[in-house]
C-alpha cells in the first residue's frame, strides 16, 4: 500500500514538473515583461520543488521495489538516463528564463525553440519504457 | 536568495555529503562492518550530486559561469574536498563580478 501511495505521489509530482516545464518553454518563445517574472516565481516555488520531489519519490520507489539491484533491467537504467537529460533540459530553460528576467530582455528566445519537442520526445520514451519494460 | 548564493550553497552541500560519505560512511562499512551507513548516505549524496549538476547547468544557461567554469565545478564535485575549493573560487568570481 505504501509503495502504491508513493507511486501516486511520484506521478503527481511528474505531472506538476512537466506542466511547469512546458509553461517556461512556451513563455520563452513568447515572452513579455508582465509574465516572465511571475513565471520565474512559479518555477522557483512550484516546478523546481516538483522536480526534486519527482527525484525523491522515484529514488524511494527504486529502493523499495528493488529496481536499483538485480530487479531492474536495462529499461530502468535507460529511464534514469532520460530523466537526467530531462532535468538538464529543465535546468537549461530555467537558466535562460532567469537570464532574460535579469537582463530585462523580452525578445523570443531562439536557443530554447526545440525545448518543447525534445522534452515531449523524452517524456514519450520514458512512458514507453515504464509501461512496457520491453528492453 | 540570489542565483549566485544558491550555486555556492549547493557546492558546499554537495562537498559535505561527499566528504561524509567517503570519510565516515565508507570506513564504517569497511572497518566496522556497518553497511547501513553507505545505504543511507549513498542515496542522499547521489540526490545532492544530481541537484548540484542541475544547478550548474542552470547557472551556465543563466550566464553566471562559462563552460570552463561549469567543467571545473563538475570535476571538483567528484573529488573529496574539491567542492570547498570551488565554493571559495565561486565566491571570488562573484565578488570580482560585483566590483
Amino acid at each position: 500500500m505504501l509503495y502504491e501511495l508513493i507511486k501516486a505521489a511520484h506521478i503527481l509530482s511528474v505531472i506538476v514538473f512537466l506542466s511547469g516545464m512546458a509553461i517556461v518553454a512556451m513563455f520563452l518563445r513568447y515572452p513579455s515583461a508582465n509574465t516572465l517574472p511571475s513565471i520565474q516565481n512559479f518555477d522557483r516555488y512550484v516546478t523546481t520543488p516538483a522536480m526534486l520531489l519527482t527525484w525523491a519519490f522515484g529514488i524511494l520507489l527504486g529502493v523499495m521495489g528493488g529496481w536499483f539491484g538485480a530487479g531492474g533491467g536495462f529499461w530502468f537504467a535507460f529511464k534514469i538516463l532520460l530523466v537526467l537529460v530531462l532535468s538538464g533540459l529543465h535546468g537549461m530553460i530555467t537558466g535562460r528564463l532567469r537570464r532574460k528576467v535579469r537582463e530585462e530582455n523580452f525578445n523570443a528566445d531562439s536557443a530554447t525553440r526545440t525545448a518543447l519537442p525534445i522534452g515531449l520526445g523524452i517524456v514519450g520514451a520514458i512512458v514507453m519504457l515504464v509501461t512496457t519494460k520491453a528492453i | 536568495m540570489t542565483s549566485e548564493q544558491e550555486l555556492r550553497y549547493a557546492a558546499i552541500a554537495e562537498a559535505v555529503t561527499l566528504v561524509t560519505l567517503v570519510c565516515i560512511a565508507v570506513p564504517l562499512k569497511r572497518i566496522a562492518d556497518i553497511p547501513a551507513a553507505t545505504s543511507i548516505l549513498g542515496p542522499i549524496h547521489g540526490a545532492m550530486f544530481l541537484f548540484f549538476v542541475w544547478i550548474v547547468i542552470r547557472s551556465w544557461a543563466e550566464g553566471l559561469i562559462n563552460g570552463i567554469g561549469a567543467g571545473r565545478l563538475l570535476i571538483g564535485a567528484v573529488i573529496p574536498f574539491g567542492g570547498f575549493i570551488n565554493e571559495r573560487w565561486l565566491n571570488t568570481q562573484f565578488a570580482q563580478g560585483a566590483n
